[in-house]
């Protein structure tokens, strides 16, 4: 597996935890995309295919958590 | 050809970054507005969210030729966070069952004014009767959203008639209201009149997102067949 992968994910996840505010937002869910897009590129040169779909799952997991967090903001405003 | 995904959907990030990067085209360097762009130039706000769906129109190199963004108005709306101004006339009720849509765009690099007017109407028709079909298939029934009143002889032109809209309101010197449209077979018939085309839509091609709500309509529709 590409060694920034791992550290994309890392960092992301480090980086959703601390979401405050709609820049912070903005910036993850950003981040999510570009670290999809590692995963998937890398997934088609086909470098790593045993680790690809548990570290892509990984990936999705961190949607999750932002939509997670986006539900609760959205109850403690409502 | 339609493609419909939800982030994260798998086989679908070259679509996600082809979409944030069209969208940087049109938003920021022709339409000049105000967006956040990353270090990728992609273009991503705070309703770039896990459960957002896109609507695109991609061209026959499978290029993003349109965009359009969907999220049912239970998820953060940006009428009611940016604009609350126009709720005073329509207002829009939290539901899992109607949407709003946003940042609907037309990139075309065809350097002949003829050839991107057909393209902007070519994939404007078709990802409006995509949404129409979408949206009853799936059990939405109202689509709210927000635009220049130039627009509003284009749309009545192909079909395409809010029941309802707001007051018009003053935006950034644009004269602008919101719109809600009853996302029914009436309106897919009266703009499939003008427009001419269908766009084949099975289940399969819906993202995770809208095929738990095609589920839950199916279900809805079957028990009110035996009830």
């Amino acid at each position: 597996m590409p060694n920034e992968i791992p550290e994309e994910y890392l960092f992301t996840k480090n980086m959703i935890s601390n979401i405050s505010d709609k820049e912070e937002l903005i910036q993850c869910l950003g981040k999510v995309i570009t670290l999809l897009g590692l995963i998937d590129s890398s997934c088609q040169s086909r470098e790593w295919d045993t680790e690809a779909s548990v570290v892509r799952s990984s990936a999705v997991e961190l949607l999750d958590l932002v939509q997670k967090l986006v539900e609760k903001k959205l109850l403690e405003a409502a | 050809m339609i493609k419909i995904f939800q982030t994260g959907q798998a086989g679908s990030t070259k679509y996600l970054f082809d979409m944030h990067k069209v969208r940087t085209k049109i938003f920021r360097d022709r339409m000049k507005w105000d967006v956040h762009v990353n270090d990728m130039e992609l273009e991503v706000d705070e309703y770039d969210l896990p459960n957002t769906v896109y609507i695109l129109s991609l061209d026959e190199n499978e290029k993003v030729t349109g965009t359009w963004r969907f999220l049912t108005t239970s998820e953060p709306s940006m009428i009611e966070n940016i604009w609350p101004q126009y709720l005073d006339t329509l207002p829009i009720p939290k539901s899992g069952t109607m949407c709003e849509t946003s940042r609907f765009g037309v990139y075309s690099e065809n350097e002949s004014i003829c050839e991107r007017k057909k393209t902007v109407n070519a994939v404007t028709a078709e990802m409006i009767v995509a949404l129409i079909k979408v949206c009853i298939m799936c059990g939405i029934t109202d689509m709210f959203t927000l635009y220049d009143i130039k627009i509003k002889k284009l749309l009545d032109k192909i079909g395409f008639t809010p029941i309802e809209t707001s007051e018009i309101i003053n935006l950034e010197g644009k004269a602008t209201l919101t719109a809600r449209f009853k996302m029914d077979q009436a309106l897919l018939d009266a703009v499939q009149k003008h427009v001419n085309i269908d766009v084949l839509i099975t289940p399969n091609v819906l993202p995770p997102v809208l095929l738990e709500k095609f589920l839950e309509n199916q279900n809805e529709e079957k028990a009110v067949r035996y009830a």
